[in-house]
């Protein structure tokens, strides 16, 4: 790591230390957007008080994080020593970091990798495609940019000083990110044990990480094989944290997969749910979730089986977009892996609209709910009509860099020059 | 002054007149007529004219009533408050304060209960001897004095068994002038409630404990929540002053959404003379379309908080003891304490609520974006990229593919485009003289257009 991105790291700190510290925290941490039900600090704090004063904290309404956070945090919130009331804060910003760190490091290997892979491949590729081949440059420039781009994020910057769980969330999945890449079967087991037990949907990437493993001579088999012993054995760890109590399951699980609570958030379950026909509703649920977990996992694990870190990454983005209660930290992170895939940025068509459509939804998202809620001179229909433009722009975002990859190889194998018989011809899916 | 009635043990109501005019004109004017008196001049006069006639021969002149009324089950305590307003001290103010049973009920009592071993009634009639005099009739069979808590109080007692053998039973005073309204003295606790916050996103409840008493007091505390405005218990706050009270006991129940209240439960003492602030948060739910009524902009009601506690003093106190079910096991027994639960204000929160025209248009247009990522998705996973000439189409030819795709003649068209797209690599000079040709041809009109399509 050079000197200037430890600047860099120093400046992001003290941003979230000077946010942390301001009157904007207290106006931005009940927003919608950025502390949904599960991840909310108001809700870890009231499950930690429950379990102090003898109630199960699963079995209201409120709480809904994992008890691995939930006995992490009784030592920390139930501390009365003002040190460690005063040092919370630093935990989430050192988290923060040491995600970012994690992506420097993964962006590093993973930037390696590829440039050995395009040598291997050299003599397949087509004649004149130098140009669109992995920069030497970025060798050194993509790690940066990864680091930087969930350093100074506003939506990962938002999350951290807003003290939501999915700082934690964050930093397994780029635990796990981190080990998939440099190739570490174990540590990758235990990174994803540590993630699917807050959340659900990163299971998926357990299959980019088998083939992955498969490519590089790695035990896929030990992967798998440490994942349902980690989760088996984390499953049982946390019976023993609830005194064999297994309410834990239906309340963060159960809730995430079921959607009970309609608060709105930038996502598209809420407002299809509040408005479903109560006999559709659990079809409709099932419909959602299968879409949102298991639908691509297959296709594009089968398609892009040459590049699994970017089935990976994808995975990672459509569970943003597609989860029942997603927050803009979950988009922070996988916008923070967009520039592992920076040789496709030549290929990409929809940057100018997306960008757009993220300003254009992050102001609007605001003015709207304060309209709706407060002044009451709009209704829901306003704030669900943002976040389905936000959808659809992190949608095109996603499927545009599919897209690009699926042009890029083609040119690998078939040339720059896009022309039948002198003719200009363009590529399209057939 | 304060009419205590007949009460069963289940039920109480409590009845608040203010400024309920006692006598009516009309009803002076029909009591006069019947006595062939004259019928003109204020109120007051009226009412001077009516003196002389006695309270049987006015009772003896009431609609008969039915025989199945059982004073027994009419569990009423009534305070008339009279109205301060009042201000001017003409005569009319003197009958603000004369009340009769018949005034207040409309009816006299006609029997008593033939079930019941003794039935009585008994007017508190200490304000007599502190305030300003009343008469009251008819005489009462008993004055009873009642000393509890510290407080003596005279009581009358009408014995409805005896009376009612005679006549129906009526009660009423004359207050001989006017009447001076004291300052009212506040009971020792008393409460209020209200919601904090604006907007539907986030509010609290806070409710104000008062203690009048020289002493503290403990308090218990109870309030359930429904599950629609989930509360946040770690922001239960007791406070009195700037000082902040740790409460004796709580027990809470978290509620779940459907399915139970929150239930919260707080023991505190409440410091002497002082108003104790007990406030909490909540979220304002978002429920589900069907679940909201008619008229969902109403708001949802939040149901009174009960405060209990055990007063040490039985001013302006009325109750019956907890053991024992008649009014005059209340006479003359002093307790440690005085047990009293006070309801609170119900509260009523406007809940956000969706747009209930909208389902159809939501359920479609969220699945048009699941299905805007599952098509390319689906493309990318299930076709190949493949090289085709860039084809120029005009504004005109376009739309006459779609026109012809409405219109049904889609698979036709489509072959034929098929067709086209084989051609094109063979047929590439052929095709661009079609095109110039087509060109040229839209701007004469829409009609050539179709034929050069022909041509082709």
């Amino acid at each position: 790591m050079d000197k200037g991105l430890v600047v860099q790291f120093v400046i992001s700190t003290l941003l979230r230390y000077w946010l942390c510290h301001s009157e904007f925290k207290s106006l931005l941490q009940d927003r919608v957007e950025i502390s949904n039900p599960i991840n909310a600090w108001k809700n870890l704090v009231e499950g930690v008080t429950l379990m102090k004063d003898q109630v199960n904290p699963y079995d209201g309404d409120i709480f809904h994080e994992s008890p691995l956070i939930l006995h992490m945090f009784k030592f920390i919130i139930g501390n009365d020593n003002p040190y460690v009331q005063q040092s919370i804060p630093f935990i989430f910003i050192l988290c923060d970091l040491l995600s970012a760190i994690l992506l420097y490091y993964m962006a590093q290997s993973y930037m390696i990798q590829m440039v050995q892979i395009e040598k291997q491949n050299k003599h397949k590729y087509a004649k004149n495609i130098t140009r669109i081949l992995i920069n030497i440059e970025d060798l050194v420039n993509v790690p940066k940019y990864v680091a930087l781009a969930y350093l100074y994020n506003p939506f990962s910057i938002l999350n951290c000083i807003c003290l939501t769980s999915t700082v934690f969330a964050n930093f397994f999945l780029c635990l796990f990110f981190f080990a998939f890449v440099t190739q570490k079967p174990i540590l990758s087991s235990i990174a994803l044990t540590l993630t699917v037990q807050q959340n659900i949907y990163p299971i998926t990437l357990l299959v980019p990480a088998c083939v992955h493993f498969h490519q590089y001579k790695k035990s896929w088999r030990l992967f798998l094989a440490g994942f349902l012993l980690c989760y088996s054995g984390f499953l049982y760890f946390c019976l023993g944290l609830m005194n064999q109590d297994t309410s834990f399951l239906a309340a963060t699980y159960g809730f995430q997969l079921t959607v009970p609570n309609l608060q709105p958030n930038i996502g598209l379950f809420w407002y299809f749910f509040t408005e479903m026909f109560e006999h559709f509703r659990v079809l409709f649920i099932v419909a959602f979730q299968i879409n949102s977990i298991f639908l691509y996992v297959l296709p594009l694990t089968l398609r892009l089986y040459k590049e699994p870190v970017l089935v990976a990454i994808c995975l990672t983005g459509l569970a943003a977009v597609f989860k029942s209660y997603p927050c803009v930290g979950d988009i922070a992170l996988y916008l923070a892996l967009m520039p592992l895939c920076k040789y496709l940025f030549p290929f990409m068509q929809q940057g100018f609209i997306v960008a757009c459509f993220f300003i254009g939804c992050s102001m609007f998202a605001p003015t709207v709910w304060h309209l709706w809620i407060y002044t009451r001179s709009a209704n829901a229909n306003f704030y669900f009509g943002v976040t389905l433009a936000f959808a659809t722009s992190q949608i095109f975002l996603l499927t545009d860099l599919l897209f690009a990859y699926l042009k890029r190889d083609y040119t690998l194998e078939n040339g720059i020059q896009k022309t039948i018989k002198g003719k200009p011809a363009r590529l399209v899916l057939d | 002054m304060k009419v205590t009635g007949l009460r069963s043990n289940s039920t109480r109501a409590f009845v608040n007149l203010r400024h309920t005019d006692p006598v009516y004109v009309c009803d002076l004017k029909a009591e006069l007529k019947k006595r062939s008196l004259p019928v003109s001049g204020p109120k007051p006069q009226l009412i001077e004219r009516l003196k002389p006639f006695t309270e049987k021969q006015l009772a003896a002149n009431q609609p008969p009533m039915l025989p199945t009324q059982h004073a027994t089950s009419a569990a009423i305590s009534i305070i008339t408050i009279p109205s301060s307003s009042s201000s001017d001290d003409s005569l009319p103010s003197a009958y603000d304060f004369n009340w009769s049973m018949r005034k207040l009920f409309g009816n006299g009592v006609p029997s008593s209960c033939s079930q019941a071993e003794t039935s009585a009634v008994y007017v508190d009639i200490t304000a007599n001897l502190t305030g300003p005099v009343f008469e009251i009739f008819p005489d009462p069979t008993q004055v009873l004095t009642s000393l509890h808590g510290g407080q003596k109080h005279h009581i009358a007692m009408y014995n409805l068994i005896e009376i009612t053998k005679e006549r129906i039973f009526n009660v009423y005073t004359i207050h001989e002038k006017p009447r001076v309204s004291p300052v009212s003295i506040q009971p020792t606790l008393y409460a209020h409630r209200y919601i904090t916050g604006y907007g539907q996103e986030r509010g609290g409840i806070v409710t104000k404990i008062h203690n009048k008493h020289r002493t503290p007091l403990k308090i218990i505390y109870l309030e359930n929540i429904p599950w629609f405005t989930p509360l946040y218990y770690h922001t239960l706050k007791i406070t009195s002053g700037n000082k902040e009270i740790i409460p004796l006991i709580k027990k809470y129940i978290p509620g779940k959404a459907r399915v139970r209240p929150y239930y919260l439960e707080v023991a505190f003492e409440a410091p002497a003379r002082s108003v104790t602030t007990l406030s909490v948060d909540f979220t304002y739910m978002f429920l589900k379309w069907q679940e909201y009524p008619p008229d969902a902009n109403h708001g949802f009601y939040l149901g009174s908080a009960i405060i209990t506690a055990l007063l040490p003093t039985a001013r302006n106190y009325t109750a019956i003891p907890q053991t024992q079910s008649l009014i005059k096991n209340s006479f003359n027994i002093s307790r440690d304490g005085y047990l009293v639960q006070l309801r609170t204000e119900a509260l009523i929160v406007a809940l956000p609520t969706p747009d209930f025209s909208m389902p159809y248009n939501v359920i479609c247009l969220a699945c048009t974006v699941v299905a805007l990522a599952f098509g390319p998705l689906h493309n990318i996973a299930s076709k190949r990229l493949r090289l085709t000439v860039i084809r120029h189409r005009t504004i005109l030819q376009r739309l006459k593919r779609v026109l012809n795709v409405v219109t049904g003649k889609h698979a036709a068209n489509k072959s034929d485009d098929e067709d086209e797209d084989k051609k094109e690599n063979k047929e590439e000079k052929g095709k661009e003289e079609t095109k110039d040709k087509a060109q040229t041809e839209t701007d004469e009109g829409s009609c050539k257009v179709r034929d050069t399509k022909k041509d082709k």
